[in-house]
């Protein structure tokens, strides 16, 4: 595997780029007939005919694929659970290197999602805009010379743009500052949530940043505001971590070399103590405590140990045999 | 208390009507209220769908309702958004602050780019609006200005 590089990647794991297109004259998948569907699916994919990409993708068509293997996907945030229930066909488009993947079917026609490591948004919106110039040789968007793009939902009109970020934020959890950034964030037309958890009790601390507004900025303007504030919060993370270790060095020391140590020694490790023991040994990390690990590393063998992947991998065997899989992944990432 | 339909003769007739929990009353004389012939349809959901659809609309191409549209937040097709502007056009400042697009560089590459009238297309459509306002003697100056420039 290669070692994952980008900005801010002690903090920032990994950036989505969204663009939400729909084909003029369509109705919507909600309300689109079965052969509408497909039709649509096969133009998509022959819009790549002609392009050095297409040797790279595959399709994944959700009514082909295993329950399991759906999961696996949502697990890695390249579909959405909605794509898995459309109730017309729907497939999605995936490069084998999993930092494209396009959806058709979803909520709206056609959804482009480029993933970039790190924080790394202008470089993905590039390359998702060069995928929808693709597209649009084949394909004709719904565009209004007033509200821009059409979306099925109005939230997403305008540029169909959305940006974000998934944001490893523990010190930001200890310290119980994540409520007055969410409303930093609302000012800010951006919005933060929890992954992996209810609302802001994110388990692992890790938690979304993206930009709510769509319309009525352009592109550039929602990148370069969303980089911003991405950036605010990674230092806000940097900032809190130190002055925590400051006010409780003994004990935070403690916690982040104990959750190596159990890492490193531990024969059944839980998705969720897994989730926590990776926060710990990060922050302990970014405080300068623990040296000479790779976090970014850490966290994708984290990300690659979640139930559906594992048990997509593993043919199934039960939690307990996850569980020592996933203690042996973790420790493997350390060496 | 007077009709609030034609707002000339007394209120008679109290109509109340429920749809889907949103209660609308309406107070007015028992003329207006054989006219719009209320009864008739009371009771039928079928014909309150219909009234609706005629009052506020339907898409002609994904046949979302307004009521639809309203409840669901979403719309059925682009269609929806000019078939709904107005509602569509609130529904976006709500969220966004404006409903007026900005962009740099996400003109879509098929988009008709309409030309600019044309100066005799301007005369043509001044001359369509002093016939239908019966301004004869402007009509009759716009004509000879456009045989003038149409025969250069």
């Amino acid at each position: 595997m290669n070692k994952p590089v980008g900005n801010e990647n002690d903090i920032a794991v990994t950036t989505r780029i969204r663009l939400a297109r729909n084909v003029k004259g369509l109705p919507y998948p909600k309300r689109m007939g079965e052969a509408a569907a497909e039709k649509l699916i096969e133009d998509v994919w022959a819009a790549f005919d002609n392009s050095p990409l297409k040797s790279e993708l595959k399709i994944y068509d959700m009514n082909k694929i295993s329950d399991l293997e759906k999961k696996a996907l949502v697990e890695k945030h390249l579909i959405s659970a909605e794509l898995c229930v459309s109730k017309v066909p729907s497939v999605a488009i995936i490069s084998k290197d999993e930092k494209i993947s396009i959806m058709v079917n979803e909520e709206d026609h056609i959804r482009i999602q480029v993933f970039e490591q790190g924080l790394e948004a202008e470089s993905a919106y590039d390359m998702a805009k060069k995928i929808e110039t693709l597209l649009s040789e084949k394909l004709r968007f719904d565009y209004d010379s007033e509200f821009g793009y059409l979306t099925s939902c109005p939230t997403n009109a305008g540029t169909g743009l959305r940006a974000s970020v998934m944001l490893h934020l523990p010190a930001i959890s200890a310290a119980h500052r994540i409520n007055p950034l969410l409303k930093w964030a609302a000012n800010l037309g951006m919005t933060v949530r929890g992954l992996y958890g209810e609302g802001s009790k994110a388990s692992g601390a890790l938690f979304q940043l993206s930009n709510q507004i769509t319309l009525g900025t352009s592109e550039k303007d929602i990148i370069s505001r969303f980089t911003a504030a991405s950036c605010s919060l990674v230092s806000e993370e940097r900032r809190i971590c130190a002055e925590l270790f400051e006010n409780n060095y003994c004990e935070l020391t403690d916690k982040s070399l104990r959750s190596l140590g159990i890492i490193k020694n531990a024969y059944m490790i839980s998705s969720s103590e897994a989730l926590s023991l990776v926060s710990n040994v990060c922050m302990g990390a970014n405080a300068g405590i623990i040296k000479n690990i790779d976090t970014p590393k850490l966290r994708s063998a984290l990300f690659s140990s979640m139930p559906a992947l594992m048990s997509l991998t593993m043919d199934d065997k039960g939690d307990k045999a996850r569980d020592i899989k996933r203690a042996q992944i973790l420790q493997e990432a350390l060496k | 208390m007077v009709c609030e339909k034609c707002g000339k003769r007394p209120a008679t007739v109290k109509y109340t009507q429920i749809i889907n929990g949103r209660k609308s009353s309406l107070n007015i004389c028992s003329a207006c209220a054989s006219q719009e012939s209320i009864f008739d349809n009371f009771g039928s959901l079928l014909s309150f769908r219909e009234r609706e659809e005629k009052e506020h609309g339907q898409c002609p191409c994904c046949h979302m309702t307004l009521s639809e549209f309203l409840r669901s937040g979403r719309m059925g097709c682009g269609e929806c958004y000019s078939t709904f502007r107005n509602h569509a056009d609130a529904m976006l400042k709500k969220i966004h602050g404006t409903s007026k697009h900005i962009s740099e560089d996400s003109k879509p590459v098929k988009e008709e780019v309409k030309e600019p009238k044309s100066e005799i297309e301007l005369l043509r459509e001044k001359l369509a609006n002093a016939i239908a306002e019966e301004n004869f003697e402007e009509a009759a100056s716009l004509r000879d200005i456009i045989r003038e420039k149409e025969g250069k």
